[in-house]
């Protein structure tokens, strides 16, 4: 793959841009030396930064600011100047030996340490100018090296090795800030669409989705997040004035938004990319080390670890562990993460709570729903159709907030059936490499099995297949099947189903079908087709659950700045939008007042005066409204501060 | 550590150098309760930067260079645990009368004399271990030093380093030793007399820059900043100021003393040296193996106020050196490989000055005079004599001189209006606060201070000892 992006803490990119400008001017290269920009040295420019006086890099950086505009010949001029800096008065040969020394150190420095971009080619300066000392090591004198942790299949020794690295990368992260990170995440959108056509090959060949799902719900899906992080993230993230009350008169409130720490996210199979890169730079946005582990049924093995380094993360940043969930998830959560953030079924949820119970570790659960699509009749039915086929069976049906059940109201039943199967049958199903098809196979054979149990339980108990009846249960090319006639004992009516099953119901009024569409269990989102805005918004109101879409489908997702999460056993918490990065921060209120003289009136000591006076002012405050209470609240504020300052001089008696 | 805070030490080094371990190793030896504190970090052989770049970023104040307020003279302070002990070319050489007569004068101090000197120079000398390099492990830039000398009939002299095993007779480049030495052979401090002080309890904190001293009645007070930047503050009932030239004066100059002392700051020196490079048909690979072998050792010399030394540098340090930009710099780096490299450091007699900034920041303002220039002129022309006595074909001479001796700022004598500290090494008018470093120097001895610094710290820790 290709070359790391560099981000410096310390420099702008325009300002590395001058940097660069400047080093091919000092050392341009010549058929023996490579140039200072080929050999990449400049990745290593904060080794040098971190360490310099704040006067020199304040220098350095303004230099470069204005070195960056200029045309090069600008620069072979001052560098000129600079050779006869002797030459001038003495102030103004000052600034340029100090101008020369400033930006030969910098150009110099990584160049001649031998320093180069990973993964460089070219001829290596130390070769060019024939360094070749030998060192030799005493046994004593042998640095120590850190033992590599392996993340695929950890080892406890390795789980715990890889929260350390954690915890020591986690102040790093938070000290780069809010607006530096986000450089990262520039970066990483860039190296995304680069890498788009690889992605979605890495990506079809774990889930088997069709092309076009793929690239709409997960490479579109996660640059508009990543933009929306761009645009909101400083915004939500800095530090909040909240108002102080009459009662503290004289103090500030204020909120802080900090990291947590490390956050451990367990992602699902269903949606690899998009569930790895959305909570991993959401966590990351806000200040947390990563630790990420997504499903053995498709790791994408590789893929985002490396595309995250292009972008310029440090390995310690986010750690991305390999393995069957049940073993390694217990010991995930055993090393003790700040804050769990997971995705998947109610199964997984369960276990990881109760075992993050034990810590008292702070959890956040995605789980699966069963979500409800509302026809009214007053609904155009073709967009309806295709959004209910859409819904059901996009990503083959393999997603939290599919379709599953689809509520139509009785006086376009027999209609609205009619035409949903005849565009079902149309649906092209394959893995295409072209965009081509509508639909994959199923992802897992272990969901294949699922869906067969369900399929089979329907049947038995008199379901009636509208489509897809002659699946043979075992092919992964499970068919978008509408089945109607589903009854409460059914599998498919109670049970989160992760396949192309949707069956119909008819309804016949409005709470008749709000009745219908609340699940006992389930909540996290709905969809409610009608007309009359009025009413699917009321009848939005009356659905319990996370997420709503009105005349649309599975949309809220859609929208990065709409928060997304579930009630009842759909989980519970929020991730995206403002609200997600309250997930994983820690907000932290502050109260500033001054170091003054000045007592306190609810300090000690107590007395039966500073009751009654305080007892005024409650009154005065919190009685309704007038002028007079806002008049009586600043006497007896007054006459309690006086109080409260004879008190400490005098004390009580 | 949070308890050590209220508690109170009977001495607390600021510096972790040369001078503050000598001292702590013989107060610690007699039970003394010492904590010394150091800006820099604790390095150990397994923990040296090995790249060039993050040795000279790591190990300096202000990651590298200073520059004063010509830009003349780029000053190179080391900040780490071991200070210029782990950066030096480890030269230990006696003062001559020359350098103890002209402080004898300027002090007013009859010790500074040979014999007086000598009992210290001797209890120094027996706490490292020193070599000569032998002849055949000179290297080719050593032998065209010698070669040089021999042409134009000055006299040198073998160098004498605090070494102790450098493993040359296995081909053992040295040149990396200049960013802390990897085989432990070098005599730094914490190889040597920092280890056996914390063996006899010397508490050390690193990366603690120490930044004023409150001196009330017999209590001190010492109040720093920690790596996090987190105010951090000690007591003490003895002060003993180790921080350098430049650190001292700071120091003390920020915390208030320079109002009853007015002389902190100045009389600062710092033997400018000036590298020049003659550039060979052949390989000089001066790079390798022990890559520093000689000095001058000429009387001539010595009263034209020179020294020549057979030096050199890391590829990093020398490109800074070479003249120009572009292809014609590029030129000269490419033919590395053939250049020898000798250097004039000159005894400096006008004084520099350190003063403190409004926000604290040490300013460096020193000029080099006319005597000044005559002298590194002088002494660049016998380099240049020497390079083309042997062959060389081209003479680059450095773009700028190098700091590196950093010296005066507290001066030492019996005249607290002239000097600022006393015959007894403590500040004028405290019996609490003390100096031994190279910040006490009254003027530019013309010698390598290093081994000068360690035989003042062991007259004055027993100085300090007898009075206690």
């Amino acid at each position: 793959m290709t070359q790391k992006m560099m981000i410096s803490k310390y420099f702008s990119k325009s300002q590395l841009k001058g940097l660069l400008k400047t080093g091919d001017v000092i050392l341009p290269g010549t058929d023996e030396s490579p140039s200072f920009s080929s050999t990449g040295c400049i990745d290593h420019i904060d080794r040098m930064a971190k360490y310099m006086a704040e006067d020199d890099l304040q220098g350095l950086k303004m230099l470069f600011s204005i070195l960056r505009w200029m045309p090069k010949w600008v620069i072979v001029l001052l560098m000129k100047l600079c050779n006869h800096s002797n030459s001038f008065p003495s102030f103004l040969g000052a600034g340029l030996r100090m101008i020369e020394i400033g930006l030969k150190g910098v150009v110099m420095s990584p160049y001649y340490a031998n320093l180069t971009a990973s993964g460089y080619k070219g001829k290596k300066v130390y070769d060019v100018i024939g360094w070749n000392p030998k060192f030799l090591v005493n046994e004593d004198g042998i640095p120590i090296k850190e033992a590599p942790i392996n993340l695929d299949n950890p080892e406890p020794e390795d789980v715990e090795a890889l929260y350390k690295r954690a915890k020591t990368a986690g102040p790093e992260i938070r000290d780069w800030g809010v607006k530096k990170r986000l450089e990262f995440i520039t970066n990483l959108k860039a190296v995304i669409l680069k890498n788009q056509e690889y992605i979605l090959d890495r990506l079809q060949a774990d889930t088997k989705k069709s092309r076009f799902d793929a690239i709409t719900a997960e490479i579109f899906g996660v640059l508009d997040f990543l933009d929306y992080l761009e645009k909101n993230a400083v915004k939500v993230l800095s530090d909040r004035k909240v108002p102080t009350p009459f009662a503290l008169m004289g103090k500030k409130s204020k909120v802080y938004f900090e990291p947590l720490g490390t956050a451990l996210l367990i992602s699902p199979w269903n949606y690899p990319f998009y569930q790895a890169i959305v909570p991993i730079c959401q966590a990351f946005i806000v200040g947390n080390a990563v630790v990420f582990k997504p499903s053995s049924d498709t790791p994408l093995k590789g893929l985002v670890e490396d595309l995250l380094n292009q972008a310029g993360f440090l390995p310690g940043w986010v750690q991305i562990v390999y393995g069957a969930g049940r073993k390694i998830g217990n010991a995930l959560v055993d090393g003790q993460p700040d804050k769990i953030f997971l995705i998947g079924s109610q199964p997984v949820g369960k276990t990881i709570m109760e075992r993050a119970a034990q810590y008292l570790i702070p959890i956040e659960l995605e789980l699966g729903g069963k979500d409800p699509m509302v026809v009214f009749e007053d609904v155009n039915i073709e967009r309806a159709v295709a959004g209910a086929i859409w819904g059901g069976f996009t990503t083959t049906g393999q997603s939290c907030t599919s379709v599953e059940r689809l509520f139509v109201q009785e006086s376009i039943y027999e209609k609205f059936k009619e035409t949903l199967v005849k565009e079902t049958l149309k649906l092209v199903q394959a893995t295409d490499d072209d965009g081509n098809a509508d639909i994959g196979p199923m992802t897992t054979r272990k969901q294949v099995d699922e869906i067969a149990a369900q399929v089979a339980d329907a049947k038995e108990k008199g379901a009636t297949f509208l489509t897809g009846g002659d699946w043979d249960g075992l092919s992964e090319f499970v068919p978008p099947m509408i089945v109607e006639g589903v009854t409460k004992d059914m599998a498919i009516d109670r049970e989160e189903n992760f396949g192309p099953l949707l069956p119909i119901y008819p309804f016949s009024s409005e709470a008749e079908a709000i009745e219908m569409a609340n699940d006992p269990d389930y909540g996290l989102s709905a969809s409610v087709w009608s007309q009359d805005i009025k009413r699917a918004d009321r009848v939005a109101r009356m659905i319990y659950t996370g997420n709503v879409s009105i005349n649309n489908v599975m949309l809220t997702e859609g929208n990065h700045a709409l928060p997304f999460g579930g009630v009842q056993k759909s989980g519970f918490g929020r991730y995206k939008g403002e609200f997600g990065f309250y997930a994983f921060a820690n907000i932290k209120s502050v109260l500033i007042d001054q170091n003054s003289k000045k007592m306190e009136a609810n300090w000690f000591p107590y007395t039966a005066k500073k009751y009654k006076i305080f007892s005024d002012l409650t009154a005065a405050l919190y009685s309704p409204g007038k002028i007079s209470g806002l008049i009586k609240s600043a006497y007896y504020g007054l006459k309690l501060e006086t109080y409260v300052s004879k008190l400490a001089k005098k004390g009580r008696k | 550590m949070a308890k050590d805070h209220f508690k109170v030490f009977d001495f607390i080094f600021v510096g972790a150098g040369i001078s503050g371990p000598f001292i702590a190793n013989d107060l610690c030896k007699e039970g003394a309760d010492c904590l010394m504190l150091e800006a820099g970090k604790h390095y150990t052989r397994r923990t040296y930067p090995t790249n060039g770049l993050d040795g000279t970023s790591q190990m300096y104040w202000s990651g590298g260079l200073e520059l004063g307020h010509d830009a003349k003279i780029a000053f190179l302070r080391p900040k780490v645990v071991g200070g210029g002990s782990i950066m030096n070319q480890a030269l230990v050489d006696r003062f001559d009368d020359v350098a103890l007569d002209d402080w004898r004068s300027a002090s007013g101090i009859a010790d500074f004399n040979m014999a007086d000197m000598a009992t210290w120079y001797d209890a120094a000398e027996s706490e490292i271990e020193i070599q000569e390099i032998p002849a055949k492990f000179r290297n080719k830039n050593a032998e065209i030093f010698d070669q040089g000398f021999k042409n134009l009939e000055f006299d040198n002299a073998p160098l004498r380093r605090a070494q102790s095993n450098c493993r040359l007779e296995e081909g053992n480049c040295c040149i990396e030793c200049l960013n802390g030495c990897r085989l432990g052979s070098k005599q730094s401090t914490p190889e040597t007399v920092l280890k056996t002080a914390m063996e006899n309890g010397l508490t050390l904190t690193s990366q603690i820059e120490v930044t004023q001293i409150i001196e009330n009645k017999g209590d001190i007070r010492v109040i720093g900043v920690d790596a996090m930047g987190g105010e951090v503050s000690y007591r003490a009932r003895n002060l003993v100021l180790g921080g350098g030239a430049i650190g001292n004066a700071r120091l003390l100059l920020n915390s208030g003393f320079g109002k009853k002392l007015p002389h902190i700051g100045r009389g600062f020196f710092c033997h400018p040296q000036f590298m020049s490079f003659g550039l060979y048909d052949e390989k000089i690979n001066s790079h390798t193996g022990a890559f520093q072998a000689f000095k001058s050792d000429d009387k001539g010399f010595r009263k034209e106020g020179f020294k020549l030394e057979n030096v050199y540098a890391g590829p990093e340090g020398i490109a800074l050196l070479v003249p120009n930009f572009g292809r014609s710099h590029h030129e000269y780096m490419e033919k590395l490989a053939h250049f020898a490299c000798i250097e004039v450091c000159t005894r400096d007699t006008n004084p520099g000055q350190i003063k403190v900034s409004r926000k604290g920041k040490a300013m460096i303002r020193k000029v080099q005079n006319a005597e000044d220039i005559s002298r590194y002129k002088k002494g660049e022309k016998v380099i240049d004599d020497i390079f083309k006595s042997t062959g060389a074909k081209e003479i680059v001479h450095g773009r700028f001189a190098i700091g590196l001796h950093l010296m005066g700022c507290c001066a030492i004598g019996t005249d607290p209006s002239t000097s600022v500290i006393d015959p007894e090494f403590r500040l004028h008018g405290y019996n609490n606060i003390f100096a031994a470093d190279s910040s006490i120097f009254p003027n530019a001895p013309g010698i390598n201070p290093s081994l000068t610094i360690m035989a003042l710290s062991k007259k004055a820790a027993a100085s300090i000892l007898r009075n206690r």
